[in-house]
């Protein structure tokens, strides 16, 4: 815990929820993931950005448990998780969406959301918190729908729904906003930063938006070929000449 | 009623609750076992061993039969977890081989391919009864208890973390279900129902043979009822077998030979196409419309 920076949005005296330190993943001769480490706050909003392929869901996977590091160390809420089972982390506390996502097609919405509500709650409950973030994420018109009949946007928004149904510490959201409009994303926004702020929940976000991550992030992340290469607040971030590089770069 | 239309309805439950047992791996957990025969012959071989050559109570032979079913069933399924999909059910194919195989050479124990003969001496202790009326009776409680476990897993937590796994098992783990664990769990459930079923086939036809029991064909037909009856529903296995047994019994005293063959295989043909997801399947989605 020593070796880790102070860090929180709210207050910089507090130890960081989430520690990633020097994570290395490889696949074959391409090192997908490589030395990347930063910390995350209680309450805070990182943004992870970079042009694609540059590791960033590599990343989600090794901290949700779907994959393994090579190297490296992952410290969550004063527990060194490296390598721990996927569903070892959601009962840690660590929710996540996938960017494609993954419904659980012959069950419903409200079913599908139920499943990870039972993690922490008997059935009873299980279901009226589990109707309760459905309500939140604004589905509750399809709650009895089966999930596998949804558009790729409720989809998406279902993802976010299962995240947040193991009552998690922190939400790791990948892309959730790609494909939706405006307004949609208007709502989103809001959603998001009320996890942040009225749950204290911490949030690591994976989006293209680049005005979601702007205005929603506390501090942004730079992957580039499975390396940091900037973190800072969002206003330095976009200036930097490496981040500029790497999105409008000389080779593509 | 007479015996033979009695020894349909037997075999119309028994199935029924074999492929019950199946239906709770492949209906709610997604694993397709063809390894079930296997199950069903160590069950079988456990009561018959032990009744005909030691003497022994089979009621203590169906405990050692369930406990040595559900070991030996863990032990070849736990590496198979790994696998998913398809290659789940081409792993446990090989199990009803090896042990069809082992039982023919291991003649010491199993008196190889001449079989083994039970000794009929009725009386519930043995449970050996002069009535077929009495197994009609235990086989319909069998398949209702199979039938009971069944709705509780299909309306509880176990039964919904299943179908999750089955749907995708990232996205389940991603909600902290345990898969191995549930795996093992559903697993072992339904390796000691069909281990029971193993007891009341060896109990009820008191001639053990290692084709009768560990043949692929008996792998197959458990799980073709609750296909066609409709995977992964409680009701399924039932109205597979319901159907499927007796036709098949009617087709052998009446016609017989390659013409029963055909037949049987028709009527499969028909309920697969008009109804793909077996007729309780079909008729819930129907009714959901």
């Amino acid at each position: 815990m020593t070796e880790h920076a102070v860090y929180s949005p709210l207050n910089n005296t507090l130890t960081p929820l989430m520690g990633i330190d020097n994570l290395v993943r490889r696949f074959g001769g391409l090192v997908a993931v490589n030395q990347v480490s930063f910390d995350v706050g209680v309450g805070e909003i990182v943004g992870l950005i970079g042009p694609n392929g540059a590791g960033k869901t590599t990343l989600f996977n090794i901290i949700s448990g779907h994959l393994k590091a090579d190297s490296g160390t992952l410290r969550f809420n004063g527990t060194d998780i490296t390598n721990m089972h996927a569903s070892k982390c959601a009962r840690m506390g660590i929710g996540r969406t996938f960017q494609i996502v993954k419904p659980l097609a012959t069950l419903t919405v409200y079913e599908n959301v139920t499943v990870g509500a039972l993690l922490n709650n008997n059935t009873k409950i299980a279901r009226d918190k589990a109707a309760q973030i459905i309500e939140r994420v604004g589905m509750s018109d399809l709650m009895d729908k089966l999930s596998g009949s949804l558009t790729l946007e409720s989809r998406k928004r279902l993802e976010l729904a299962r995240a947040l149904s193991i009552e998690p510490k922190i939400v790791l959201l990948d892309e959730i906003l790609a494909g939706l409009n405006a307004s949609e994303i208007e709502e989103s926004i809001h959603l998001i930063r009320s996890l942040a702020v009225t749950d204290n929940l911490a949030v690591i976000l994976i989006e293209h938006n680049l005005h979601a991550i702007m205005s929603l992030a506390h501090k942004i992340v730079v992957l580039d070929y499975g390396v940091k290469i900037a973190q800072n607040v969002p206003d330095l971030v976009v200036r930097d000449p490496k981040v500029v590089a790497a999105y409008l770069g000389s080779d593509d | 009623m007479n015996d033979y239309y009695l020894n349909i309805i037997v075999m119309t439950f028994l199935w029924a609750a074999l492929s019950g047992a199946w239906n709770l791996m492949a209906g709610y957990g997604g694993l397709i076992s063809l390894g079930h025969s296997a199950l069903l012959g160590i069950g079988a071989y456990s009561t018959a061993v032990l009744y005909a050559t030691f003497g022994i109570s089979p009621w203590i032979g169906l405990l050692v039969g369930i406990f040595l079913t559900t070991a030996i069933a863990v032990l070849i399924s736990w590496p198979c977890f790994r696998l998913r999909g398809a290659f789940f059910s081409l792993a446990t194919l090989v199990f009803p081989i090896a042990m069809e195989i082992l039982a023919n050479n291991w003649t010491s124990v199993t008196r190889g391919s001449s079989g083994i003969a039970l000794p009929f001496k009725p009386s519930f202790g043995n449970f050996i009864f002069e009535s077929r009326l009495s197994y009609a009776v235990a086989a319909f409680l069998l398949m209702m208890l199979v039938f009971t476990i069944t709705k509780m897993i299909h309306r509880g937590k176990l039964g919904l973390y299943l179908i999750a796994m089955r749907d995708d098992q990232d996205a389940a783990e991603s909600m902290g279900v345990e898969s191995t664990r549930i795996k093992l769990i559903i697993t072992m459930i339904s390796a000691a129902l069909t281990a029971v079923g193993g007891f009341f086939y060896a109990q009820y036809i008191l001639f053990l043979d290692p084709p009768s029991v560990f043949s692929i064909n008996i792998s197959v037909q458990i799980a073709l009822f609750s296909l066609i009856g409709g995977l992964g529903t409680p009701l399924g296995p039932i109205v597979g077998s319901l159907l499927m047994t007796p036709l098949d019994g009617a087709l052998s005293a009446f016609i017989g030979g390659g013409p029963r063959l055909m037949i049987y295989g028709a009527v499969l043909l028909v309920v697969v196409l008009a109804a793909p997801q077996g007729i309780v399947g079909t008729y819930d989605s129907w009714r959901k419309k």
